[in-house]
């Protein structure tokens, strides 16, 4: 593999398990190799967390936000942005799709954040102790009613969406099924807590309450007893259809565009082998997650999957943001730019329902396609952003003191990817390039790097940038 | 508990100021309080970023009384990051912009009386303070250093800089000027609070204590002294207040005790059958009292204790009583 190769490589395994890197950052991976970068991500543990004290000094709003999303989001964009834990955080991410839970029902953006925390805390250790953390997570309570689902007048929205888009899919269990696992976590609830007038948000606690607990014996997938919520969530894990169903998400989520998850009862995996080597790894595992993302990233399917994905709207935003070095550490900007996502279509901690966003080319339209093209157009062609500066510096001095219009346009696309292009796409990098001749660094520096700034400002707005 | 007693010394938990308001009489994210003459309190509202990205509304600078009477607030859209306030002998107000790397002043009326950047030596000005002489000290959280200044913002003096050695900072927050004259600076990075000099010359340190009745200081926001030389510090990371002898050792900590609502609030509450109601299902209200985020800490003629509850939108005030007997304790 050439050197070139190897950095691609690494760049489309950072765009995915993480939220991009720049080209300093790879060089130093790739003396690592691409196997011990992978163990890096997975050993996030060994890697400082986000500094909390300066986030909550500066912007002190974002640590309890209360009802209002913008503060909230702006805490979590702070942590995508500096996180040197990118793949403890992308997991985050990748729960939050999983196991959507909105703001505009709980309205309590602090209640969402831990969640949040709590996908950081154990969303990269075992499925089993995620889903029973979930059952009991305040936020995910109250977004789908387990304190109102009680032992004389069951509710059955937290077992059905358990079983439909939590664990097993659409097509694995019947309704009579969903019947008895709500019943099973009758007494999961929240206590109730101090109300926000006059001083602001308090804590919301889960708590069980054994007297609203239905003790009688139910009958679920083909077991009959006493079965209280872990009983519940045993017997799901016993299920063919759990680790397909999350090693779908999976893929899904780091490898390839799937169809919508309301299809997938009717729609095979677009890669079948591949979803049977992860689920296999999920069950002899335990249901421990780093084992299968290990077998994921060193797979050949995913490094087959370079740009088949369409980047999501806080991908765009927060790559974006960390390869041209803007919003790093306290900014006031951190909320507005936080609304950002919001405006490409994937509102974080407010997704539009239990089932979370459609992703995939759906992420498109004439509308979102404008502020994804804006929002990096803005900031690549920013020469006075330090990661910018970068990106120039390294393409000045790739070849010379001056450089052909064909050598300016693939310099540029490979600090930027490195990306590969169509060449209708090429040609028309090469028409603007040609427009303004040679580009002469030793004799107008400052001029070629307001070239660069435009030309990747236009690769920005390709077709082949908006994959990942 | 409302009594604090020890090595013959007494707080009591007075009454709490405010509630979580966006305006009107109530705070955002309360960062600062200084006193003025008269019983008058400056609360700063550090409030939350607008949505062009600065400049928001909530942040401003109210004036109170100490008996919670409402007199109006200032500064509005002036501010971007705000930091710490303090009030000179004539009663102007000196607001730190840390963002605008300026001095905002005010005169005792709320008139915007211009700005000062120090003659550029303000690289991230945060805690602010006056002395007898009105000289104002800045802490700079950038060069890590106290700088000083007379009032119309001219360069005199610095000392300290960048580590972890006695003397030094890292990035320092809240700052106060005992009647002596000697400079007391909450080291928030450092974990720990310093006495000085008026000239520099490092005297004492507080928190380092990683064990007894309170234990080390976490990231502590600001500093104050009473009229006896307690040192008490905002352990804005532990959520808690700090009482220090003046030479160094820990006498004890405060965790705040606004159990009670304060008058503008009961207010609201009052006003919200639905609010009494959900307050009579919480089953344990015992937390309602302690501090979220304590961030400033003023003490008045009187050695009230004067805390901005941040989170809280509320200032907790306690009184250090001089005579306090112990009641017969077989009641």
């Amino acid at each position: 593999m050439s050197n070139r190769e190897e950095i691609a490589l690494l760049a489309h395994l950072m765009r995915r398990a993480g939220f991009g890197a720049t080209r300093d950052e790879l060089e130093a991976m790739a003396e690592q190799g691409y196997e011990a970068t992978v163990e890096h991500l997975l050993d996030y543990e060994n890697q400082p967390p986000v500094d909390e004290y300066t986030l909550y000094r500066y912007h002190p709003i974002t640590e309890v936000p209360g009802g209002a999303a913008a503060p909230g989001q702006a805490n979590w964009l702070y942590f995508m942005v500096n996180t040197q834990r990118p793949l403890n955080e992308k997991m985050a991410l990748f729960w939050h799709h999983v196991f959507a839970t909105g703001n505009a029902k709980v309205d309590n953006c602090n209640h969402l954040l831990e969640q949040i925390q709590m996908f950081r805390d154990v969303g990269m250790d075992n499925y089993r102790e995620l889903l029973v953390r979930l059952a009991s997570n305040p936020a995910m309570i109250y977004w789908l009613d387990n304190n109102e689902n009680h032992k004389i007048a069951p509710n059955e929205n937290w077992g059905r969406e358990l079983l439909e888009l939590f664990s097993l899919g659409v097509g694995n269990y019947t309704e009579q099924d969903v019947y008895e696992c709500s019943r099973a976590f009758t007494g999961w609830t929240i206590s109730a807590k101090m109300p926000r007038y006059p001083y602001g948000r308090h804590p919301w606690q889960f708590e069980y309450r054994a007297e609203d607990h239905d003790e009688t014996d139910k009958s679920f997938l083909g077991y009959t007893g006493n079965f209280n919520g872990e009983d519940i969530i045993d017997i799901i894990l016993k299920q063919p259809a759990c680790p397909n169903f999350i090693v779908r998400h999976l893929y899904n989520f780091f490898v390839e565009d799937e169809p919508q998850v309301p299809a997938w009862n009717i729609e095979q995996p677009r890669n079948p082998d591949a979803i049977r080597v992860l689920a296999q790894t999920f069950v002899e595992n335990d249901y421990d997650i780093k084992p299968v993302l290990r077998v994921l990233f060193n797979s050949d399917f995913f490094k087959d999957a370079m740009y088949k994905k369409v980047k999501n709207p806080t991908e765009v935003v927060v790559s974006t943001l960390r390869l041209t070095g803007d919003l790093q550490g306290p900014d006031p900007r951190l909320e507005a730019v936080a609304r950002e996502p919001g405006y490409m279509g994937q509102d974080i901690l407010d997704p539009p329902s239990v089932e979370g966003w459609h992703t995939g080319h759906e992420w498109i339209n004439s509308g979102s396609l404008v502020k994804r093209v804006n929002f990096v157009a803005d900031r690549i062609s920013d020469t006075n952003l330090p990661g910018v500066q970068r990106i120039v510096e390294r393409i000045a001095g790739a070849n010379g003191a001056t450089m052909t219009p064909e050598e300016f346009v693939e310099n540029c696309l490979d600090q930027m990817g490195p990306l590969p292009v169509s060449d209708q796409t090429r040609g028309e990098l090469l028409s603007q390039a040609q427009s303004e001749g040679t580009v002469d660094w030793e004799g107008s520096y400052d001029d070629s790097a307001r070239r660069t700034g435009e030309m990747l400002a236009l690769i920005g707005a390709t077709r082949e940038y908006q994959f990942g | 508990m409302l009594t604090t007693t020890v090595s013959g010394r007494t707080w009591n938990f007075s009454h709490a100021i405010g509630r979580n308001a966006a305006a009107g009489n109530g705070f955002t994210q309360p960062t600062d309080v200084a006193v003025a003459p008269g019983g008058v309190l400056y609360v700063l509202n550090r409030g939350q970023e607008g949505a062009g990205g600065v400049q928001a509304p909530n942040k401003r600078i109210g004036k109170v009384t100490i008996t919670e009477e409402f007199i109006g607030d200032f500064a509005r859209e002036e501010l971007v990051w705000p930091m710490s306030i303090a009030v000179d002998s004539a009663g102007n107000l000196y607001c730190t912009d840390e963002y605008d790397k300026k001095i905002k002043v005010y005169d005792a009326d709320g008139i915007n009386a211009g700005e000062w950047n120090g003659d550029g030596n303000l690289g991230s000005p945060s805690g602010i303070a006056c002395d007898a002489d009105d000289n104002i000290y800045v802490t700079d959280a950038d060069s890590n250093e106290v700088k000083k200044f007379s009032s119309d913002g001219k360069f005199l003096a610095s000392f300290g800089g960048a580590g972890s050695a006695p003397g030094k900072f890292n990035r320092p927050w809240g700052i106060t000027i005992g009647a002596d004259g000697s400079v007391y600076v909450a080291d928030w990075g450092n974990n720990r609070a310093q006495k000085f000099s008026a000239d520099g010359e490092h005297i004492a340190t507080y928190g380092e204590e990683t064990s007894g009745p309170a234990g080390a200081l976490n990231h502590p926001s600001d500093i104050a002294v009473d009229s006896e030389g307690d040192v008490y510090v905002s352990d804005w990371g532990n959520k808690l207040v700090k009482i220090y002898e003046n030479d160094g050792p820990v006498l004890t900590q405060l965790e705040g005790d606004a159990i009670e609502f304060s008058k503008w609030a009961k207010e609201v509450v009052e006003s919200n059958p639905d609010v009494v109601k959900a307050y009579r299902r919480v089953k344990d209200t015992r937390s309602l009292g302690l501090f979220n985020r304590p961030v400033g800490i003023a003490v008045d003629e009187d050695d009230n204790i004067i805390i901005t509850d941040s989170t809280r939108g509320r200032l907790q005030v306690y009184a250090k009583e001089k005579d306090y007997m112990d009641p017969q304790f077989n009641l």
